[in-house]
């Protein structure tokens, strides 16, 4: 008879509820949507849950559900633009954002959601979450070279985007030609 | 006001995380858990015969539309196999055609505990999460869900070559099944999704002579490929990335594809160092994955150098090599394989052919690729089929070889066939 091993819910209870808030915080920056923000969390939880019995270290735990929030993101993105038309605007969505309650920062908050998924997890994950290339390249599962390149491009096209209304950062990823 | 990405962090902190659900996610993990279960148990019921018939011989769960018990089973079964689970698969019911060449007349094919009768010649076997991929001796690419089989597109097969070795690829995981339309000028790179039955990318590739493009890897929904370049006597090889969603091709490197392959759980790290390890997964173009018996474990094999002596004398370094043995999964955990208790393991190498889910995979112990021929006859062992469960951290004796029959020649070993590895021709 074969018999997986069960994952400890007790731990796994403990890890998702002290780190949700952190955990929801990339989330909603990678993938732009409160809601979207939201499932994207919960799945990416049950995939750390179903993989739980191979973490041994627990003190990982929060780093590797990020990697999976990262990816599956980019994989949904990626999915969903077979099936969506690009569009000029983003349409409206049905639940109440939160996060709207702070218009100023609403043009570069679209802008930033209009960038392609890896564009958008690069400069979210380097200058939001204040990680380093090389850690960003392991949430992303890309090289640094990689994060350099989606970082240059994002940076490019937000000043594009937005001109002088936008304030970008002072770092190396400007220089990097793509 | 001028905006910047830090005031976007102060922007999201300010937001009021919502409520999480963890019981609702612990129930959603355990429902994934059970389906493997579930896909586990099909797999090894489809093993012992007896079950097979049981199964054939009950009726339908839905009464109105199940044949009695004594109508002939159907050439398959109506379990569907949960997604992202692929079923154990292989043959050893098939007849050779005449000429010895790359013909393989697939009379009925395992697939979990299911049985389907393709019915067609064909010169390789390979899966998608939806079924089963085979290629025709005329280049005729058809795919099977165990229910229907249909041709879903055409490549072109060099004399003397199988189709695996070049020129279509599946990816261990997903739906994908991508190949090169047959030479000319309208030759393009395809990428058919076997779930939704549609062509998800075609790329223009004229410049992609049949033996100047190989395919490397479907990773995710990227198209690892090699293109010769050939410019006067010079020739070098580059290798290219289709993103398909975007349907753009362009330059990259191998570094670039191992750090794309290493984040794919259905793979493995070789060596001692999980950060420095080669990177490999399923694929025969460069090398198979390959396992050794070592004791009470199997152990994951690679080489470590060649010694470069000419054993034959044809002024070319030729060996012997030396092996290292052991390695990692994809999240870094370091394998340890029990075999079975009890188990005489076979002398020969055992080789991964196919991944069942993120957690376990088939090795088949015996097979080589490349070379046209899986074994020979007589060999204790030979064309055991084990499945590794790397969170269980053993492996299981999941279908024991065919009966090797008379001894002899090669031509008149008992072959069996698997998935994914280059078919004996």
């Amino acid at each position: 008879m074969v018999v997986l091993r069960q994952p400890d819910h007790e731990a796994f209870s403990e890890f998702a509820s002290a780190r949700s808030a952190s955990l929801f915080r990339t989330a909603y920056l990678v993938i732009g949507d409160y809601q979207l923000a939201q499932d994207l969390v919960q799945e990416s939880l049950v995939k750390a849950y179903v993989a739980w019995p191979r973490i041994r270290d627990v003190t990982k735990a929060e780093a590797y559900t990020r990697r999976i929030i990262v990816t599956t993101c980019i994989s949904w993105r990626r999915r969903r633009s077979f099936s969506e038309r690009p569009a000029n605007d983003l349409p409206d969505v049905g639940v109440v954002d939160p996060t709207t309650l702070l218009p100023e920062q609403g043009e570069l908050w679209a802008a930033v959601r209009h960038l392609p998924p890896k564009q958008r997890a690069a400069v979210v994950l380097r200058f939001c979450e204040d990680l380093s290339q090389a850690q960003v390249a392991e949430l992303m599962g890309c090289s640094v070279g990689s994060v350099k390149r989606h970082t240059s491009l994002a940076l490019g096209k937000l000043r594009a985007e937005m001109g002088v209304r936008f304030s970008p950062p002072f770092v190396d990823e400007q220089a990097v030609t793509p | 006001m001028n905006a910047s990405l830090r005031d976007l962090r102060q922007h999201v902190d300010q937001t009021p995380p919502p409520p999480l659900d963890v019981e609702g996610i612990i129930a959603r993990g355990d429902a994934r858990l059970r389906r493997r279960r579930a896909a586990l148990a099909a797999g090894s019921a489809s093993l012992a015969v007896a079950a097979i018939v049981a199964v054939a011989a009950l009726p339908s769960s839905d009464p109105t539309s199940g044949p009695p018990a004594e109508t002939p089973s159907p050439s398959i079964t109506e379990t569907p196999a949960p997604t992202g689970v692929r079923p154990l698969t292989y043959t050893d019911d098939y007849t050779v055609g005449p000429d010895l060449d790359i013909h393989w007349y697939m009379k009925s094919i395992q697939y979990g505990d299911r049985t389907i009768r393709p019915g067609i010649d064909a010169t390789a076997l390979d899966l998608t999460d939806d079924g089963v991929v085979m290629v025709a001796p005329d280049g005729g690419i058809h795919f099977s869900d165990g229910r229907t089989t249909e041709k879903i597109g055409e490549t072109t097969i060099l004399e003397g070559q199988s189709w695996a070795e070049w020129g279509v690829k599946t990816s261990p995981a997903g739906s994908l099944a991508t190949w090169f339309t047959p030479e000319g000028p309208e030759r393009s790179l395809v990428v058919y999704d076997t779930h939704q039955r549609k062509v998800l990318a075609e790329v223009p590739r004229p410049d992609c002579v049949p033996d100047h493009c190989s395919l490397s890897a479907v990773v995710g929904d990227r198209v690892y490929y090699e293109w010769l370049h050939v410019a006067g006597p010079r020739a070098t090889t580059r290798l290219k990335v289709l993103d398909v969603p975007t349907e753009t091709v362009s330059e990259t490197d191998a570094g670039t594809l191992s750090a794309d392959l290493r984040f794919h759980p259905r793979g493995f790290v070789k060596g001692d160092n999980y950060s420095t390890g080669e990177v490999v997964n399923q694929d025969v173009n460069d090398e198979a994955v390959y396992f050794v018996p070592r004791g009470s474990t199997l152990e994951l094999q690679r080489v470590v150098r060649t010694t470069g002596a000419d054993i034959d004398g044809d002024g070319e370094g030729d060996g012997p090599v030396v092996y290292g043995y052991g390695g990692f999964d994809a999240t870094g955990r370091r394998l340890n394989l029990q075999l079975p208790a009890g188990y005489t393991p076979a002398e020969n190498a055992y080789v991964l052919f196919q991944w069942l889910d993120d957690d376990r995979f088939a090795v088949m112990a015996g097979a080589t690729h490349g070379s046209g021929n899986f074994g020979i006859d007589g060999w204790p062992g030979y064309g055991d089929i084990l499945v590794c469960d790397i969170v269980r951290e053993r492996c299981t004796l999941a279908a024991p070889g065919p009966d090797p029959g008379v001894t002899g020649s090669d031509d008149d070993a008992q072959f069996r066939l698997v998935p994914h590895l280059t078919l004996p021709n």
